[in-house]
């Protein structure tokens, strides 16, 4: 009765409102987002097929559902549900008897993104290669820092002197800090400048100039990069240009201009510093802010794929929250919330888990109100409900109030597809009945402790679509939102959203993926250095082949038209070679004797090759073709003298 | 005089330079440092970018005496310095002489006479003074050699031997003007600029010899710290580890790169010299310095290539990075 008089209520309130539901559906509805509103090959499912027997109520806000209604049917991939993938299928579906739903998949379920399972000697070598990599990474980076370590605790500073003494000798700050957040490089400028160490204090400020330029995708920082470098990569921002120029010629002349830094020094370099790390800085959050504005306003939370579609959610949460509701999607396991919703909606195929029934037990005993189905009804319920077909076959048939009282006048028809209706068992006919479809039961709702358990025949009433139909949207607002408390949408899977980073990794079961990566990081890093993942150069061959090296220099031969040159110098070397192998260091004659007995060539052959080298050595070849012949001949007889 | 009036000076040098010598400023500049670290320059550039130019204009700037010689093949070394002419009057020998004695010279194309000229000038270039049959004659003060040599011919040409490479402080690379500046020539031209009189184009002289070796002292005032002469050191003694390098820049070549670096900081009017100054100067103090190995040369590799290889691999003093 309290529900039914808060019904009643709600719906007298929420059609009275400044903002009218019924108006604010029809605004949302018309985002491009709500395509079953707006493109006439909307591939509807199977199990939206229904809101066709309705289309002509829906179609002053949803333009184009009848032409949907006619368009080829989409087909469902991976789990059943709001979060199935659609596509537009090449033949019209058969509109045979719908398949019986098969069970959702549970959220431990790995689905696509499972891992092979390994064996034994694969777990074995997969921990000892994380393990190693681990211990490798550890050392890498203990390594990494303890030159740092020892550098901090060679500078840190002696306890305060006293004002009247003066500072002690401060030693060169020639290393660079490690730190790369801008705020606590300031901290730790300003820290040194107190200690009067100046040199440090400047070398901070440059490094969170430089830092919070970098931060930003201004400069690329490189330890070989001067400040120069920089300003020119800075030519692109004028308004920056002039500002980080005028720092940055300080920070030199603080580090390069012979003399210690003086406070006053530091201070203006801080100024300056300070300024333009707060500029970029806000310039940025400006950005963000920009980029954030979007999501921040339409915040509805993590989305499921198709909460858009005609069977979503997405207008309903949007509705509320226009309504002064808090409203959204679970965004973690309702037993791991920090406080309960007023309002747990479980749509159709939401399944939750045991610790989870136990969470809406001690939540609906202490004042909170379930919504929920016939196909999720609570273990510890003692209630028996079913959810069976309406029998009629008709468009549809309008849900009326029973216990509504103050229904509005004139009362508002709900027209709904023709789907489910209660059927009560044990313990039903304690419920009160709220709606009517015909003559059935589709709402009731039963006082359990301090709170209260709604059920309904189907989710429809609460689907994107049904908001399309006048009355809709204000009975929705009436049901969920009359108490003002949070409304919570449990699915059939969790949306695309963790409680922290760790358990998106863990649910998404990506965590051996994850750590092999890390190890192939690992490797990566101990292989090419820190550098790894930046583009740089090929470094260029250190060395070439000898025979590379020849016909470089032939080529260059060639290109300066030596070609004479090159076989008068090889004619030269091929004598002496002959000479140098056959021992004779006499005339012409001697040594073809000895080159023919040796290769068993006709000595008459020898001597006129060797003659024509000869004249060649003198005063070059008579022509190129003489030229490249002689090389040749030369060459053979030299291959020839040698094997023999 | 102090280095912020260096830069000022060295300022209105360059806008007098600059008023007929568009697109140069880079070449300008180096050409400056050579003048202010008392060094000689080589400008290497293909005919008709101006390199005459930038030193008759230049010459006229800071108001010293200029003479030119067009070196040939056969040039002799007395056509440089000089020599004993006998005079039949006297019955002695009187000395004439040769254009070397000048304050400003411009030694074109000196690629094209053969070693024996070119080692003529060798010692006025590091002694600044002529020696002849015994006798040293020094060569009026301030004295430099800017010297222009075109890289594409290669008949008829004699390279500078390394030696004589050497006593170049820079070795300076004239490039193509920007297309759009290019354009502003071409109409300064047909509105009657006329190279060879200087006079009309309105180039007056804002310095004197004296104030130029005023603004030469006034390098010494100018502050190199340890960690500069590192950055030095650390980037010459790459060059002699460097795996395409055959023979590395040598100390004069570390200590040419410090003055340099040192003088382009005057110009700029600092008393201190940043890394940006010595990065700024290296390559056109060491491209000239550097002999590749044969086959990194034959793979194409080039000194400029080296250089800024090593200067990219080079941390810089205090990089934040």
């Amino acid at each position: 009765m309290i529900l039914a008089s808060l019904l009643g209520a709600g719906l007298a309130l929420a059609s009275t409102q400044a903002l009218d539901p019924e108006a604010r559906a029809a605004a949302l509805l018309q985002d491009d987002r709500y395509g079953f509103c707006h493109e006439d090959a909307y591939p509807l499912t199977a199990d939206e097929e229904g809101w066709c027997s309705v289309a002509e109520l829906a179609e002053p806000r949803c333009p184009s559902l009848p032409a949907a209604c006619g368009a080829p049917r989409g087909t469902e991939q991976g789990p059943p549900g709001r979060l199935a993938r659609r596509s537009v299928s090449e033949e019209p579906d058969e509109p045979d008897e719908p398949e019986p739903p098969s069970p959702p998949p549970s959220s431990d379920d790995p689905g696509d993104a499972s891992m092979p399972a390994m064996g034994g000697v694969g777990q074995v070598l997969f921990w000892m290669i994380v393990v190693l990599a681990v211990v490798l990474i550890v050392r890498a980076i203990a390594t990494n820092l303890a030159p740092h370590r020892r550098r901090e605790g060679a500078s840190e500073a002696p306890p305060p002197a006293a004002d009247h003494e003066p500072a002690p000798p401060e030693p060169a700050a020639t290393m660079l800090p490690a730190e790369s957040d801008v705020d606590r490089l300031l901290a730790a400028a300003r820290d040194a400048a107190a200690r009067q160490r100046w040199n440090e204090a400047v070398v901070m400020l440059h490094a969170a100039l430089l830092r919070r330029l970098d931060h930003e995708g201004l400069i690329h920082l490189h330890r070989s990069r001067t400040s120069g470098d920089y300003l020119r990569q800075l030519r692109a921002q004028p308004e920056l240009h002039a500002p980080v120029r005028d720092a940055l010629r300080d920070i030199d002349r603080a580090h390069f201009g012979g003399g210690p830094p003086s406070a006053a020094g530091f201070e203006s370099i801080l100024g300056k510093v300070r300024a333009i790390v707060q500029r970029v800085g806000s310039t940025s959050l400006l950005l963000l802010l920009l980029l954030g504005a979007g999501p921040s306003c339409d915040d509805a939370g993590p989305r499921y794929p198709w909460g858009d579609s005609p069977s979503g959610v997405d207008a309903t949460i949007e509705l509320l929250r226009d309504a002064g509701t808090e409203a959204g999607y679970a965004r973690e396991p309702l037993d791991e919330r920090d406080e309960p919703p007023g309002i747990v909606v479980l749509l159709q195929d939401a399944r939750p888990s045991p610790s989870e029934w136990e969470a809406l037990r001690s939540m609906v005993a202490s004042g909170g109100m379930l919504v929920t189905t016939p196909a999720a009804l609570p273990p510890w319920w003692s209630v028996e409900l079913r959810a069976v077909p309406t029998p009629e076959r008709a468009r549809g048939l309008p849900l009326r109030p029973h216990l509504l009282s103050s229904w509005p006048d004139p009362e508002p028809p709900l027209w709904l597809p023709l789907g489910a209706m209660l059927e009560t068992g044990k313990g039903g006919r304690q419920g009160e009945l709220l709606l009517l479809r015909g003559d059935h039961p589709y709402a009731m709702q039963w006082e359990h402790g301090m709170g209260m358990i709604l059920v309904l025949a189907e989710d429809r009433l609460l689907a994107n679509a049904s908001l399309a139909i006048p009355g809709h949207p204000t009975a929705v607002v009436a049901l969920l939102g009359i108490r003002g408390e949070e409304v919570v949408f449990v699915d059939g899977s969790r949306p695309a959203g963790a409680a922290d980073p760790a358990a998106s990794i863990e649910h998404s079961h990506l965590t051996p993926a994850l750590i092999q990566l890390l190890v192939l990081v690992g490797l990566l890093y101990l292989w090419r250095g820190a550098r790894f993942g930046r583009p740089r150069p090929l470094p260029a061959p250190s060395r070439r082949a000898f025979v590379q090296h020849a016909r470089a220099m032939a080529q260059h031969y060639a290109r300066a038209g030596a070609r004479d040159h090159a076989a008068t110098v090889y004619c030269r070397w091929a004598l002496e070679r002959l000479r140098e192998q056959s021992g004779r260091a006499d005339g012409l004659s001697g040594l073809a004797r000895s080159v023919a007995h040796r290769t068993g060539r006709d000595a008459t052959a020898v001597m006129r090759l060797l003659v024509e080298a000869h004249g060649a050595a003198e005063s070059g070849p008579e022509s190129d073709t003489d030229g490249l012949r002689l090389v040749r001949e030369l060459a053979t007889l030299l291959s020839e003298e040698r094997e023999s | 005089m102090t280095p912020e009036q260096v830069g000022a000076r060295s300022d209105e040098i360059r806008g007098q330079v600059g008023r007929v010598l568009l697109g140069q400023e880079e070449v300008v500049e180096q050409t400056l440092v050579a003048l202010l670290a008392g060094g000689h320059a080589l400008l290497e550039g293909v005919p008709g970018l101006g390199k005459t130019l930038l030193v008759r204009v230049l010459a006229r700037a800071i108001g010293c005496g200029t003479k030119r010689i067009q070196f040939t093949a056969d040039l002799m070394p007395s056509d440089v310095t000089g020599g004993n002419v006998f005079n039949p009057r006297q019955e002695t020998f009187d000395f004439v002489e040769g254009p070397v004695f000048t304050q400003l010279l411009l030694a074109d194309e000196i690629n094209r006479a053969p070693a024996k000229t070119q080692s003529a000038l060798l010692e006025s270039m590091q002694e600044r003074s002529v020696t002849v049959d015994g006798v040293t004659r020094m060569l009026p003060r301030p004295f430099f050699v800017l010297a222009t040599q075109n890289p594409l011919e290669s008949q008829g040409t004699y390279p500078l031997p390394e030696a004589q490479l050497d006593r170049f402080l820079l070795k300076v690379e004239v490039g193509l003007p920007q297309p759009g500046l290019e354009q502003q020539i071409i109409r300064n031209h047909l509105a009657g600029f006329d190279p060879a009189a200087l006079e009309t184009a309105g180039i007056e002289p804002v310095v004197d010899a004296e104030t130029l070796l005023q603004m030469q002292a006034a390098l010494r005032g100018v502050n190199v710290s340890d960690e500069m002469l590192g950055y030095v050191t650390e980037l010459v003694g790459r060059t002699r580890s460097h795996r395409s390098v055959l023979l590395g820049a040598s100390p004069r070549g570390a200590i040419a790169l410090a003055a340099a670096a040192r003088a382009r900081a005057a110009i700029e009017g600092r008393d201190f010299v940043t890394p940006d100054d010595v990065k700024a100067m290296a390559p056109c103090v060491l491209r000239h310095r550097l002999i590749l190995e044969p086959d990194a040369e034959f793979e194409g590799l080039s000194a400029e290539l080296c250089i800024r290889t090593i200067l990219e691999e080079t941390p810089v003093p205090k990089s934040a990075a």
